[in-house]
């Protein structure tokens, strides 16, 4: 079930249709309560195609794969796909304003965050985003479709890819447009296919939040991997119960934004982690008395105390803005940290990951307004890669990439005669115009 | 281009012009100061020694900022993330590190007691060393040019208690004064600077128009208080632009003028720098771009001008930045660059700031039709 990659079938489609899907990489059928539905199973079965049905609209005689809302979902349920109902259409969020000026970052709807939350909860499962596309199919486009794919994949989840009614009629009506969607989504689809082995490298991150993410916590948690991703700033979750046995080594910063304070052990843990010269910042109910009073804040929302060789803070008052809370924890850290820097990357997110050897590395840009910027992005690394390809949706072959030192580093030299040179930093890499997505693959 | 005057414009314009007439004496008494120039073609081993001689040339930086608290007003504009093509920031719109570094090292070196780096960060309350790391930059470039450097971002309240009140000498041309963040009181020498470029509103960029920055975005910010600065900035300063609104606190002395930006932002911009007056005006002109004061103007483009202009008096300084760029700065409104905005360099020498007459400021080091770089014509097809 791991490896099935599934399309919605559209009710209104005869089973004739089932000649589309010849020579995409789609081998799973999601089947709905419809009619005429035996004829179709028994032309899908010859076809060596899997059907299956999502909890709540499931036929008969189907795989039923457990579907919830994010908050409902059972973790623990049997089999190896969950299925996610509220998932949400990757984009600019409407209203947003992507426009051009010196302003803020436009916000954006991605799964990108809940999949990595996902993949820490339930490990052996890969999670299907369930989502159909707006119901206004004039904005749609192919590339709304390849950033769908984009936004599932990239993250390790799939798109369970459903498609709009224009596109259904004019696919059934061999229409060349659709025709031509329709490849490019089978085409993105191959592109994760072919490099499953991305799946199994890890968050770059320095930062985690330790939380149950569950019931009055789980609001907050999520959107602070949420609303971090944005800055960017890759925080990984760490999920309670494992919390104990999971590795804190590699990390500078962990938030802790649960009300009620961890158990015992996990709190000595967390202290820990703090006095080996971590940061550690807690809601209010931490009640530290630990350390001693350093006069930091930001903004007047934390108590900065050190402990050991390192910080904990502690929220003044009870956290509400997840916002305020990644952005604490981004200025308190300090973005001489981030693991990864963009820049005209306004309504792109990116999601870095590397090998377990730490030899190889792939960030994926995934550009939320589907179209390229006014100007073309750079990416700044602080580690030191000797190459870097390009791979987009349409290439068969990657695009060799020219590896550049990071400009505000190596390239300024100290004034002062007696001064130390800044230390030599990263690279750079100089991304040419950008649609929906693309995948830099970087080599130590 | 052409001039979009409205009628109402075009009035006011011709008001500010009679007003002028009625005080010729007034232009021609305005201050002059000398000007130094220099080629500088990279921001490497030629930078340090190009500044020291221009300082040198200007009598020497010691009498300036011996045992005084300076601060330096940066040229940092638009989020950090912005870039113009493929190339930082400090090569097309922001004042290079480098020059910021060279300048708070050769202070030190004068006596400077304290040097104090200067930004309005765009929309944020961080400190500014994380905007400059957000940037792509190493701040200890400059933290490390002398023993006390520090930095402050001036959009809003900062390390400070309460707003510095600056009043604006005659009563201003639109403000009657500004409330500024403590740094801009807490100095003995004022430094501004700026990029040489060119300004999609005010038609120019220099050491003058980036003093429009050093107004918070808790008051004059799209997020300002009614009545009182908000806690933290956001936005740009559209009020500045626009003149929708009013300042956190304070009403403009005619809210009945001209909303044009090509009117206000002139104008606000010579009250800003009477108000907090400007004693040593650095423009940068290394590396830069063309057609507007950063990436999010259409169809910019890159350019290597190699200068540096520095002066004591700022509308001197610009004056000569302008002719070095290839302007007029007798320009009236209507010619190149001021096709859709009013003269800054006009409205300061009306005032009284300086002269803008090329043939009354001394030009030291290279003369200025050695140094010229037309940036109209380094314009990308």
């Amino acid at each position: 079930m791991n490896q099935w990659i599934p399309l919605r079938w559209p009710a209104d489609w005869p089973a004739s249709a089932l000649e589309l899907i010849k020579g995409t990489p789609i081998n799973c059928l999601v089947l709905g309560r419809q009619e005429g539905l035996a004829a179709l199973v028994q032309a899908a079965r010859g076809r060596g195609l899997a059907l299956a049905g999502l909890e709540g609209e499931a036929p008969e005689g189907v795989t039923l794969i457990p579907c919830a809302e994010k908050s409902k979902l059972n973790w623990a349920a049997p089999g190896a796909v969950l299925a996610v109902k509220d998932a949400v259409w990757p984009g600019i969020q409407r209203g947003s304003g992507a426009g051009g000026g010196p302003t803020g970052i436009p916000w954006v709807d991605s799964n990108g965050w809940f999949i990595q939350l996902g993949q820490v909860r339930a490990p052996n499962k890969t999670l299907w985003m369930a989502v159909e596309p707006p119901a206004d199919s004039a904005l749609l486009r192919a590339t709304s479709y390849e950033l769908a794919v984009a936004d599932a994949e990239a993250y390790g989840a799939r798109w369970v890819v459903s498609l709009d009614e224009r596109l259904r009629k004019g696919l059934t009506a061999g229409n060349q447009e659709a025709l031509d969607t329709w490849k490019k989504i089978s085409a993105a689809l191959e592109f994760f296919k072919a490099r499953r082995h991305w799946n199994g490298y890890q968050l770059a991150s320095v930062m985690a939040v330790v939380s149950d993410f569950s019931g009055p916590n789980e609001e907050l948690a999520g959107e602070i991997l949420n609303l971090a991703a944005r800055r960017p700033l890759p925080v990984l979750p760490i999920v309670k119960p494992g919390a104990m046995a999971a590795s804190f080594a590699g990390l500078k910063a962990i938030i802790y934004p649960d009300q009620e304070p961890p158990a015992e052990p996990l709190r000595r843990k967390l202290l820990e982690f703090a006095r080996g010269g971590g940061l550690l910042i807690a809601n209010s109910e931490w009640k530290s008395v630990e350390g001693t009073l350093s006069g930091l804040d930001t903004y007047r929302r934390l108590q900065v105390r050190t402990l050991g060789r390192g910080r904990l803070a502690v929220a003044s008052e009870e956290m509400l803005d997840p916002y305020a809370v990644a952005l604490d924890a981004h200025l308190l850290l300090s973005r001489r940290h981030d693991p990864v820097r963009l820049f005209n990357a306004g309504s792109m997110n990116a999601h870095y990951a590397v090998s377990p050897d730490r030899r190889r590395a792939v960030v994926h840009i995934l550009n939320y307004s589907m179209r390229p910027q006014g100007h073309p992005v750079s990416v700044s690394f602080p580690a030191r890669y000797r190459a870097a390809r390009l791979w987009d949706l349409s290439r068969r072959e990657a695009a060799p990439l020219q590896v550049f030192p990071e400009p505000g580093g190596t390239g300024l030299q100290s004034v002062r005669p007696q001064a130390k040179p800044p230390a030599p930093r990263g690279i750079e890499l100089h991304l040419p115009p950008l649609q929906a997505y693309a995948a830099i693959e970087l080599e130590a | 281009m052409h001039s979009q005057m409205t009628r109402r414009e075009l009035l006011t314009g011709l008001g500010a012009a009679g007003l002028l007439k009625a005080q010729p004496s007034r232009a021609a008494a305005a201050p002059t100061a000398p000007v130094a120039v220099a080629q500088c073609r990279s921001y490497g081993g030629e930078l340090l020694p190009a500044l020291e001689r221009m300082f040198d040339q200007l009598g020497g930086l010691g009498r300036m900022v011996k045992n005084k608290t300076v601060a330096i007003k940066l040229n940092l504009t638009g989020s950090p993330h912005y870039r113009m093509g493929h190339r930082p920031a400090e090569l097309a719109h922001w004042t290079h590190p480098a020059v910021t570094a060279a300048v708070s090292y050769l202070m030190s070196r004068a006596g400077a007691r304290r040097i104090r780096l200067l930004e309005c960060c765009w929309s944020t309350a961080e400190p500014l060393e994380e905007y400059m790391i957000e940037g792509g930059w190493d701040p200890s470039v400059m933290l490390n040019a002398a023993p006390n450097v520090e930095f402050e971002n001036t959009n809003w309240l900062g390390k400070g208690k309460k707003y510095s009140r600056f009043m604006v000498p005659g009563g201003g041309y639109i403000y009657k004064g500004f409330d500024l963040n403590h740094s801009f009181e807490d100095c003995d020498v004022f430094c501004s600077i700026a990029k040489l470029k060119e300004h999609a509103t005010a038609g120019i960029t220099l050491s003058m128009k980036n003093c429009f920055g050093n107004a918070p975005a808790t008051i004059y910010g799209d997020g300002a208080g009614k009545d009182e600065p908000s806690e933290f900035p956001r936005g740009g300063r559209n009020m500045f632009h626009r003149g929708h609104r009013q300042p956190s606190g304070w009403t403009e002395n005619d809210p009945t003028t001209s909303r044009a930006d090509g009117y206000r932002v002139p104008r606000i911009v010579v009250d800003i720098v009477a108000a907090r007056p400007i004693d040593l005006a650095i423009v940068e002109g290394i590396e830069s771009m063309t057609v507007g004061e950063g990436p999010w103007i259409p169809r910019v483009g890159p350019i290597s001008p190699g200068l540096l202009v520095a002066g004591c008096n700022c509308v001197t300084t610009d004056a000569v930045g302008a002719a070095l760029m290839g302007f007029d700065p007798m320009a009236d409104r209507g010619t190149a660059p001021f096709e859709r905005c009013d003269n800054t360099l006009r409205l300061a020498e009306d005032v009284g700031l300086g002269t803008r007459d090329l043939k009354r400021i001394e030009v030291l080091g290279v003369p200025i039709a050695k140094a010229r770089v037309p940036f109209r014509a380094a314009r990308p097809a």
